[in-house]
């Protein structure tokens, strides 16, 4: 059925095509005659090299791709000291991270239910799915697999993208893509140390072989954070509860190791992470202030890729991979009123998969053609629960499966200054079936330096094993659950307004179906909810002469549930950032500031704490390079007004909302041998 | 609303800070596609090298591409109508090493070392001016190459290989080298 808001798009869609049939050929983005013309020679080596390769899975100009992109490099990540994947993503217009001291989860556009572990942003490292098999998490915290350290750019590709990654491709793609040896070369070392008993050390070693070709990366991370030393929870105000203080509870250690190497048309990858985080809250209904309470999670795959150019036309990519997730907690119960001891319960899950992947992307004539499928087979999807003293098997689901898809996408210029990119995947899951996503993008370059792009998709996430096959209560799970679906329409307009100001705007409607929620009467998950999510996004961005940097983005949205046209819980009407970047001595010492602004959220439904306040954050960081050769350091203040803020809290906390910690500090020297 | 003053504060120190100290550094540039900026490059490069005076000046000075679709038709949207030397630009597909001959400047985008060579022997000791994007162009005899440095696109020169072909690269070309291998004799302008 088409409802009016279909009739509306596609009328636009309709008008564009006839607008730009009639106007005249001109090429979309920068014009390059002009750039040859007015450019000096040793300009040539300043341009950044702008590419996006996420978005349509081939390389290409950003303002071509068919969505919403924006880009992160590895120099904003020292210039803003960005200290995790949650930090860096948090600085992005139409995004929010919230937290509760136990993972960090990412909102996009209005969307982000308090604790669910990013489930509908499909997370990649260098095109390899880092999303977990059993819950579909996708973690940016400490427990997210690269040092931030090695992450060259991060790409942040908005809307759904399904139609060529599958499930979890929502409502956002993040494609995080490592160094390569080059920009290491020998031996870096780097110490940091910070506000709450934080230090961290790495030791990355790079080679380039100069007759082969080849190279090699190779680095280790630890990271180790006593973390709060006193965090008061009133909720647990007793005397028997030290009062409502969770002493030394917060305390947080992570070890990640990364290695690459690649030869001519190979490349071979592998990555681990381990992180061990206190949980201060006493959520679950556990014992408050016992030290006991941690969760563990590691990730470790291995990942083998030949990309190989077989001429400039025709390029064959082949991806075969394993990947093994753990994720482990241990949650001490209330003291039992018999015996005076609280015993211990654990959670315990293993998931394995092995995977692989092919594509082919073929240029002719006026078309940029790709195919691609994709199968993997989860060997495990083990998740446990059980007592430990007394052994009480509670809940458990032993798992396996396979999924699969296969994918074709046509970018197609119909004009030198209009572009079409239709893609469309078929995706079968054994658990729930078979489901086809397709995504249409018109890209309309209609005068120099501006760029509108009309854009509709549809995506799924397949509901993942926890919701399907694990028993939270005594009524058997729902192994009929359907993925969940979305729709959208979004207009986005680019515009270089001068050779040093950006200005873009995006307009979008989202609808989703068949969201999963867990039934709290019967706690079983259904396909319950209808949620309509639009918003509007405008970011300016103005580079000036002398080095001068700043950004300014706002986002104003709005995620309604359907039915009842309640505002969605953890999701701001408003969001801005902005960004500055000053070279006080240029090409050495750079100061960046951020400011974060979040709009007040509603809690959970039925808390006595209806909302979590609005907040500023106001982050500086100073960063010194090339003073001494081979020697970089940075000093950052986080949170510099120390804002009480706070989010949130997810169903399991018996708190309302989550505050954060206030101002800290992290000084940080790199050396590089 | 004393957030806010606060935050207004920081960025109008950050601004005038901004404003005294950073004047000197270099413009900010827009971000283009890597194919776009080699396309940029190679047209300058008909700039800032002097080839051996041609016999005619009616015969079209060439660019060959080999391998770089998107190089290519870069090079067809910026040459258009430009002159080198007097010259009028030509730009054209490198498909076989007999095709090397009746370039000016080449620029190879394959990156298999084989490939390389074998569209590098043609050149060899020939007022060709060969530019391509391989780890090791250089060694393998190559003149100029394209390297990535961060998000940035620098050039390594091999003097030596400049020399024998009878060509003289500008002290502006040379000076904005990343790498410069070979001797180091005095250039001319």
């Amino acid at each position: 059925m088409m409802t009016n808001s279909h009739r509306v798009w596609s009328a636009v869609v309709a008008l564009g095509l006839c607008a730009a049939s009639a106007w005249g050929a001109e090429a979309p983005g920068v014009s390059l005659t002009n750039l040859a013309e007015q450019l000096p020679l040793e300009d040539l080596g300043k341009i950044p090299i702008e590419q996006v390769s996420t978005a349509s899975r081939f390389t290409q100009k950003a303002s071509e791709a068919p969505a919403s992109v924006t880009i992160v490099t590895s120099d904003e990540i020292k210039q803003f000291g960005y200290r995790t994947l949650a930090d860096i993503l948090a600085g992005v217009n139409g995004l929010y991270v919230s937290g509760d001291r136990s993972y960090s989860y990412l909102g996009v556009r209005g969307f982000s239910r308090p604790a669910d572990y990013n489930s509908r942003v499909l997370i990649m490292v260098d095109g390899h799915r880092i999303n977990d098999n059993i819950f579909e998490g996708g973690y940016i915290g400490r427990e997210f697999i690269l040092d931030v350290d090695l992450i060259e750019r991060v790409e942040i590709v908005r809307g759904p993208s399904s139609s060529l990654y599958g499930s979890s491709a929502f409502f956002a793609v993040v494609n995080v893509i490592s160094k390569r040896a080059a920009a290491v070369k020998n031996v870096e070392v780097s110490a940091e140390a910070g506000s709450l008993g934080t230090v961290k050390g790495r030791v990355t070693v790079g080679g380039v072989c100069t007759n082969t070709g080849a190279e090699a990366l190779l680095s280790g991370t630890r990271y180790r954070s006593r973390g709060a030393g006193r965090l008061y929870y009133p909720e647990f105000d007793t005397p028997e509860n030290n009062n409502g203080i969770a002493a030394l509870r917060d305390g947080e250690r992570a070890d990640q190791l990364f290695g690459s190497l690649r030869c001519r048309d190979l490349t071979a990858s592998a990555a681990y992470v381990t992180r061990d985080k206190d949980i201060p809250t006493a959520s679950w209904g556990t014992q408050f202030n016992d030290a006991r309470y941690h969760t563990m999670d590691s990730h470790g795959y291995v990942d083998l890729k030949v990309d190989h150019k077989f001429d400039a036309q025709t390029e064959l990519m082949v991806r075969g991979y394993y990947d093994e997730i753990r994720y482990g907690a241990d949650y001490p119960l209330l003291v039992d009123e018999e015996s005076g001891v609280a015993g211990l319960n654990r959670d315990d899950s293993v998931g394995r998969i092995v995977g692989g992947e092919v594509q082919v992307t073929r240029r002719w004539n006026q078309h940029t053609f790709t195919v691609g499928g994709e199968l993997r087979r989860h060997l495990n999807q083990d998740l446990e629960n059980f007592d430990l003293e007394p052994y009480h098997m509670d809940a458990q689901t032993v798992h396996d499966s396979y999924d699969g898809g296969l994918y074709a996408q046509d970018e197609i210029m119909l004009r030198t200054n209009l572009l079409l990119n239709v893609g469309l995947r078929y995706d079968y899951y054994e658990s729930c079936g078979s489901t086809v996503n397709p995504r249409f993008g018109l890209i309309w370059g209609p005068w120099d330096q501006g760029t509108l792009k009309l854009l509709y998709g549809q995506a799924f996430r397949a509901p993942n094993v926890y919701e399907q096959y694990y028993p939270l209560g005594d009524n058997p799970p729902n192994d009929d659950l359907k993925p969940e679906r979305i729709q959208t329409y979004e207009a986005i307009f680019e515009q270089h307004l001068t050779k040093n100001l950006r200005v873009s705007v995006a307009g979008y409607f989202y609808h989703i179906d068949d969201l999963i929620s867990l039934d709290p009467d019967t706690l079983v998950f259904q396909n319950l909810n209808r949620v309509n999510t639009r918003g509007v996004e405008a970011e300016a961005e103005w580079r000036h002469a002398n080095g001068v940097r700043t950004r300014l983005g706002y986002a104003v949205q709005r995620a309604e549930d359907a039915d009842t046209g309640e505002r969605l819980s953890n999701s701001p009407e408003q969001l801005a950032k902005f960004h500055l970047l000053v070279p006080l001595v240029p090409e050495r010492v750079f100061t960046g500031l951020e400011i974060l602004y979040t709009g007040q959220v509603n809690t959970l439904p039925d808390r006595a704490t209806p909302h979590a306040d609005s907040y500023w954050i106001a982050n500086l960081t100073l960063l010194g390079q090339k003073l001494t050769p081979g020697l970089e350091w940075s000093v950052g203040l986080y949170d510099l007004l120390n804002s009480s803020y706070a989010f949130p809290a997810g169903a399991g906390n018996t708190q309302d909302v989550i505050y954060q910690d206030g101002r800290t500090l992290r000084v940080k020297v790199t050396y590089r041998f | 609303m004393w957030l806010r003053s606060q935050a207004r504060w920081w960025c109008g120190a950050l601004a005038l800070a901004g404003a005294l100290f950073g004047c000197a550094s270099a413009a900010e540039l827009s971000a283009l596609a890597e194919h776009q900026i080699k396309a940029l490059y190679l047209f300058n490069f008909t700039k800032y090298v002097e080839w051996p005076a041609a016999a005619s000046n009616a015969a079209p000075f060439v660019i060959g591409v080999c391998e770089a679709l998107e190089v290519r038709n870069d090079l067809v949207e910026i040459t258009r109508d430009k002159r080198v030397q007097g010259r009028a630009i030509v730009i054209q597909a490198v498909r076989s090493a007999q095709d090397v001959g009746a370039c000016d400047l080449l620029f190879i985008g394959a990156t298999d070392q084989a490939r390389i060579a074998e569209f590098l022997r043609p050149s060899r000791n020939a007022a060709v001016l060969t530019v391509g994007s391989a780890e090791n162009f250089l060694a393998l005899g190559g003149m100029v190459n394209f390297v990535r440095r961060e998000d940035k696109l620098r050039l390594e020169i091999g003097l030596d290989a400049v020399q024998r072909a009878r060509l003289v690269m500008s002290a502006k070309l040379l000076a904005i080298a990343g790498t410069i291998k070979g001797r180091a004799d005095p250039m001319r302008k």
